[in-house]
C-alpha cells in the first residue's frame, strides 16, 4: 500500500524529532547551520551544500586508500635485530589462528568490512544520483550504508595504534609503515564523508528518482 | 492539556520512519506489523517493538559478560622466555608505572568505566520509564545520546590486542597472545552497542 500519496499535502510542512517524536514545522535552514529540537535538543536537520559532489570526491579517495590501509604494514617493530610488522588483516588472522574466533570476527567487521561496505554503498548511491540512474535497490543501498555507519569505527583503531606504540616503545624500536599513512588518509576520508553527507537531501533525491520511475 | 507545541507525531496519528526519518500518516485500519516505509522500504512502527524488553535483555547479558571480562587475563606477554598474563586493570597499572598517565586514563575510561557506566545508564533510563521517575526528560535524552556516542570507544582494548598479537610475534624473544577475557570483553561491548540501538528514546517523552 502507498502511504504517501493519500494525505501527503497536509503533512508536507511538518517533520518530527527522531529522538523525542515532537511534531515540528519544517523551517528553511541555510547550509552550514543546523536546527535543533526545541524540546529535547537533538539535531533535526543539518543541510550541506554540494553534498553529492563533495562526498563523492572523498569517498573515491577512500576507495583507493582502503586496500593499502588494510594490507600494507602499519607498524614495524625491531627487538635485538629481529623484525616483525602488522597489518589490519594480519591482526584479524592472528586472532583467528589463536582461537579467538568471535574477537577476530568483530575486529574484521569493525576495522575492515564496515569501512569498505560504507564506501561501497555510499559510492553506489552517489553515482546513481550523480548520473541520474535508478535501480529498485537504491533505497536499500542507502539503508545498508546507515546500518554500517555505526560499526565502522576507524577512529578508535587509530587510538589503538597509538596505545600499542606507547606500550611497546620501551622494549622495541617502532617504525611507521606505508599502511599507517594510508590508514590515516582513509580515516580522514571517512570523517570528511560523514561531515559532508546530507542524509535528508540524499533521501529526497532517491524519492524523486522512485517517483520519476513510477510515473 | 497538551499545547500544539508539545504534540508528538504518534499522538497526532503520524508515524516517523526510523531509517529515513520520513513523516507519514498512520493508517487506522492496517495492522502495524505490516507497514513499510514507501521511501526507504524499512518496516514502520510507531515505537520500536518490544524496545524495553530487548534493551533489558541485552544490557543484563552485557553486565554478566563484563564480570569475566574484568577478572580473567586479557592477554599474555612472553618477553625473553617469561610469560606474564595481565587483566585489563593490570594493563592500566602497568601504564601508570611507566609514567604514561594520559594513556592509562584513556584505557581506564574506555575499557573499565564506559562499559559499566553504559549498562548503568541504560538501566537508569529503562527504570525511569517503567517506574515513571520524575527526572528531566531533556537530561535523560542527553544521557542516551552520550551513551550512544561513547559506546564505540570501548572497542579500544580489543583493537589494541589485535594489533599487538600481530606485531609482537618474535617467538621466545617476545610474543603476545590473547586471553580468555578478550572474548567476554568483546561480547560485552557488542551487546552494549546493540542494547543502545534497541532502546527507543522517544519512550522517554511518552506520557
Amino acid at each position: 500500500m502507498d502511504l504517501t500519496l493519500k494525505n501527503e499535502a497536509d503533512i508536507l510542512h511538518l517533520t518530527a524529532c527522531h529522538a523525542c517524536d515532537l511534531l515540528i514545522e519544517k523551517q528553511h535552514i541555510l547550509p552550514g547551520s543546523k536546527a535543533e529540537c526545541p524540546r529535547c535538543g537533538s539535531t533535526i536537520c543539518e543541510p550541506k551544500s554540494d553534498t553529492v559532489s563533495k562526498t563523492l570526491a572523498v569517498v573515491i579517495t577512500g576507495l583507493f586508500l582502503w586496500w593499502p590501509a588494510n594490507f600494507s604494514p602499519i607498524l614495524t617493530m625491531t627487538i635485538l635485530g629481529n623484525t616483525s610488522n602488522n597489518t589490519l588483516m594480519g591482526g584479524v588472522l592472528d586472532l583467528y589462528r589463536g582461537g579467538f574466533y568471535w574477537v577476530s570476527l568483530v575486529v574484521f567487521v569493525c576495522s575492515m568490512l564496515a569501512p569498505f561496505a560504507k564506501i561501497f554503498f555510499l559510492l553506489s548511491v552517489l553515482l546513481h544520483i550523480k548520473f541520474n540512474r535508478y535501480t529498485r535497490f537504491l533505497p536499500a543501498l542507502f539503508r545498508f550504508y546507515e546500518y554500517m555507519d555505526s560499526w565502522g569505527i576507524l577512529e578508535v583503531y587509530m587510538i589503538a595504534i597509538l596505545v600499542s606504540v606507547i606500550k611497546l616503545v620501551d622494549i622495541a624500536a617502532i617504525h611507521a609503515g606505508l599502511g599507517l599513512f594510508c590508514f590515516i588518509g582513509l580515516l580522514l576520508a571517512s570523517i570528511l564523508a560523514t561531515l559532508n553527507l546530507d542524509k535528508e537531501q540524499i533521501w529526497e533525491h532517491i524519492e524523486q528518482k522512485c517517483k520519476q520511475k513510477n510515473s | 492539556m497538551q499545547t500544539k507545541k508539545q504534540l508528538s507525531a504518534k499522538s497526532a496519528g503520524l508515524i516517523q520512519c526510523v531509517d529515513c526519518r520520513k513523516l507519514l500518516r498512520y493508517p487506522e485500519m492496517e495492522s502495524p506489523a505490516k507497514l513499510i516505509c514507501p521511501r526507504c522500504g524499512a518496516a514502520l512502527h510507531p515505537r520500536r517493538p518490544d524496545s524495553i524488553a530487548k534493551t533489558w535483555a541485552l544490557a543484563i547479558t552485557a553486565l554478566i559478560c563484563l564480570i569475566p571480562a574484568n577478572l580473567f587475563p586479557i592477554m599474555t606477554l612472553t618477553y625473553k622466555g617469561e610469560p606474564e598474563t595481565s587483566t585489563i586493570m593490570d594493563g592500566v597499572i602497568l601504564l601508570v608505572k611507566i609514567q604514561a598517565i594520559p594513556i592509562a586514563v584513556i584505557i581506564f575510561i574506555a575499557s573499565i568505566a564506559i562499559p559499566f557506566l553504559k549498562v548503568a545508564g541504560l538501566m537508569t533510563l529503562l527504570l525511569s520509564i517503567q517506574l515513571k521517575w520524575n527526572l528531566s526528560p531533556r537530561q535523560r535524552t542527553l544521557l542516551y545520546r552520550v551513551i550512544e556516542a561513547i559506546g564505540r570507544w570501548s572497542m579500544l582494548d580489543v583493537f589494541t590486542i589485535s594489533i599487538l598479537v600481530a606485531l609482537v610475534e618474535l617467538g621466545s624473544l617476545a610474543e603476545i597472545t590473547g586471553g580468555v577475557a578478550a572474548t567476554f570483553f568483546c561480547l560485552a561491548v557488542v551487546l552494549t552497542i546493540f542494547a543502545a540501538g534497541a532502546f527507543d528514546s522517544r519512550l522517554i517523552w511518552d506520557e
